[in-house]
């Protein structure tokens, strides 16, 4: 399992290189002092685990998180910020208090290994060389909303909706903001999975509950799990009973 | 609730004053009935109405009496001058009850029930007093219950504030010891053991140094800026293995002032922030640069420089705690002797100064302080 290091403080990632040479499947991929260096390194290589400080100079370890279009699985290291943690609702992984206990840290690896086992299961599809990777079900993306915090799989995810400059997600009974564009989601997301209904929305085909002919060969659907109707335009219904009949 | 609002009269009030005069009224009603003989010429209802009118009269004046205590706020009085009041009124008020219950039971009752009791002026003296000593009773049960009240209230009161105190002074500590600041720093003292076991130790010294000021000075008005500053020192030392090569910082410090008394934690109050809101937070990290001098006047001019610009109404809901709760140690150290200034230095752009004039000479004896008797337990060494 390759992990980044991120942490203000010299002493405390060499300290947490020390803890972690006890576990011989982790190799450390880097080290970084702030947002940017992490995000730097993030897009430099493959990451399987963030060990990220949440107090830094610049962004915090919360704003990295919201900034990255697909997180990593995070488990936060701090030194007294478990109230800030507490306002996780779904997913989180785990956080350590520094200074770190050899046993919570073996704990917090055994969690996020479970984790990746059973993301396991959904294959990854493959990678065409030149482009990233489109967005798959499985990855999971941070956000937060006021002092509320999810990491939310995209597989959970319904419905995007174009909120002005934001795009809304809709998941459970949620439905946080993110800062990008329905046009930069739509280009990263996996399209066999997410479908443009129109101009304002993306759907996740996957919870379509009902769908039923309307006006002038449009169509209107029903989600799985929402009140949400959704109508597909004209030209996009084309496309729809294209993707459908396949 | 004020101890000094009246109360509204509750069920409480008029069910007691119900009871009370109503058992007054039959009390009243038998002695009549087993004194003045069958034979009498008024008839015996006569009696029982005025039994009751003296009871009914009685209980206006008591309620009447009430008001006056309220309206007066008669309670809050030393005892004498409540005393004084209540004799007084009770007098008055026996007086109207004797002329009330003549005019109504010369208008309403036949006029031989008046003819058949005791007459005269002198008469009229004994009703007066009788009823004078009755409102008496009434008074000395309703003060005496309202102040039993009242010293429950003011014990419980004591208590609280005890507690408040108490909790207060915890508080101070924990602002004072920066849980971020504390745990960071054990955590690079760890880091360091293995790297550096030499400057581990250093820095565990500096650590227990700190930590020691914090506990026993967290209580005591003033210390010497000499002492203040070495636990600066230690307190940079410790921020210097967190921030290392991001934090850089010079102290210049006349000799002659550092004698000069001033609160504890006072500099390193100022230090933190600047290293919080200057240094930290850039990821290029910032100079601190103190200096303290004594100027022709003999004052203490203490200034710490940190890169950045300050934001007036962004302190006021961000940092503005810390800061205001060194104003107040300040004022209650030196009163308006004493001055401090946050503001961006007119000379060197990006640049925050916080400046503190405190007076050297003739320093005020030591203002008790809220906290101060905390002072004398001992603390654990």
């Amino acid at each position: 399992m390759r992990v980044l290091l991120v942490d203000d403080s010299r002493l405390a990632r060499a300290e947490l290189r020390r803890l972690l040479e006890a576990f011989p499947d982790i190799v450390v991929a880097g080290e970084a002092r702030n947002a940017d260096e992490a995000r730097a390194q993030l897009a430099a290589q493959p990451i399987d685990l963030l060990l990220l400080d949440i107090h830094m100079p610049g962004e915090t370890g919360f704003e990295l998180l919201a900034s990255l279009e697909a997180a990593p699985p995070v488990v936060f290291t701090t030194a007294y910020d478990a109230h800030a943690l507490r306002a996780f609702e779904v997913n989180a992984l785990d956080y350590l208090l520094k200074p770190v206990q050899e046993s919570r840290l073996a704990g917090a690896l055994e969690k996020v290994r479970l984790q990746k086992r059973e993301g396991a299961g959904a294959a990854e599809p493959p990678r065409p060389a030149a482009m990233p990777a489109p967005l798959t079900e499985q990855d999971q993306v941070f956000v937060k909303d006021g002092e509320r915090c999810w990491f939310v799989r995209l597989a959970d995810v319904r419905l995007f909706e174009i909120n002005g400059s934001y795009t809304q997600l809709y998941f459970d009974q949620h439905r946080p903001l993110v800062p990008r564009t329905l046009a930069q989601l739509e280009a990263r997301l996996d399209p066999k999975v997410f479908f443009r209904a129109n101009r304002q929305q993306i759907i996740n085909l996957n919870f379509v509950a009902g769908v039923e002919p309307w006006f002038s060969h449009s169509l209107r659907l029903t989600l799985r799990g929402g009140t949400e109707v959704v109508e597909i335009s004209r030209q996009q219904s084309v496309r729809f009973r294209e993707l459908l009949s396949l | 609730m004020s101890l000094l609002a009246a109360p509204k009269p509750g069920r409480a009030y008029w069910g007691t004053q119900a009871l009370v005069w109503t058992l007054y009224g039959v009390f009243n009603l038998i002695i009549f009935r087993s004194f003045v003989p069958k034979t009498a010429a008024t008839p015996h209802w006569v009696f029982d109405v005025l039994s009751f009118l003296v009871a009914a009269t009685a209980l206006s004046a008591s309620h009447v009496l009430r008001r006056l205590i309220w309206r007066g706020t008669w309670l809050t009085r030393p005892p004498l001058a409540l005393l004084g009041r209540l004799l007084l009124a009770n007098a008055l008020l026996a007086v109207g009850c004797v002329v009330v219950i003549g005019l109504v039971s010369a208008l309403v009752l036949p006029s031989p029930a008046v003819g058949r009791g005791p007459q005269g002026w002198s008469a009229q003296l004994g009703y007066c007093l009788n009823l004078g000593i009755l409102l008496s009773l009434w008074a000395a049960a309703y003060v005496g219950w309202h102040y039993l009240q009242r010293s429950r209230q003011a014990e419980i009161e004591k208590w609280r504030l005890t507690a408040a105190v108490r909790e207060a002074e915890l508080n101070t500590l924990r602002a004072q010891l920066n849980p971020h600041f504390l745990f960071n720093g054990l955590n690079n003292i760890r880091g360091l053991v293995s790297e550096d076991p030499a400057r581990a130790r250093q820095a565990l010294a500096h650590l227990a140094d700190l930590l020691r000021y914090v506990m026993q000075h967290s209580a005591t008005p003033l210390v010497t800026l000499g002492q203040e500053l070495e636990i600066v020192a230690d307190y940079l030392a410790l921020e210097a293995l967190q921030l290392e090569d991001r934090l850089h910082y010079s102290l210049d410090v006349d000799p002659a002032a550092r004698g000069v008394q001033l609160p504890p934690l006072t500099v390193q109050l100022l230090v933190e922030n600047a290293i919080k809101h200057g240094v930290a937070i850039r990821p290029a990290g910032g100079c601190i640069a103190l200096t303290a001098q004594l100027d022709a006047a003999g004052q203490l001019c203490l200034i710490v420089r940190s890169p950045g610009r300050y934001h007036p109404v962004a302190a006021a809901t961000s940092s503005g705690l810390g800061l205001r709760g060194l104003r107040e140690r300040l004022a209650q150290a030196f009163g308006p002797a004493a001055t401090f200034e946050l503001a961006n230095d007119p000379a060197a752009a990006d640049t925050v100064q916080a400046v503190l004039r405190l007076p050297t000479v003739g320093t005020p004896a030591a203002q008790p302080t809220l906290l101060s008797h905390f002072v004398l337990s001992p603390l654990p060494q």
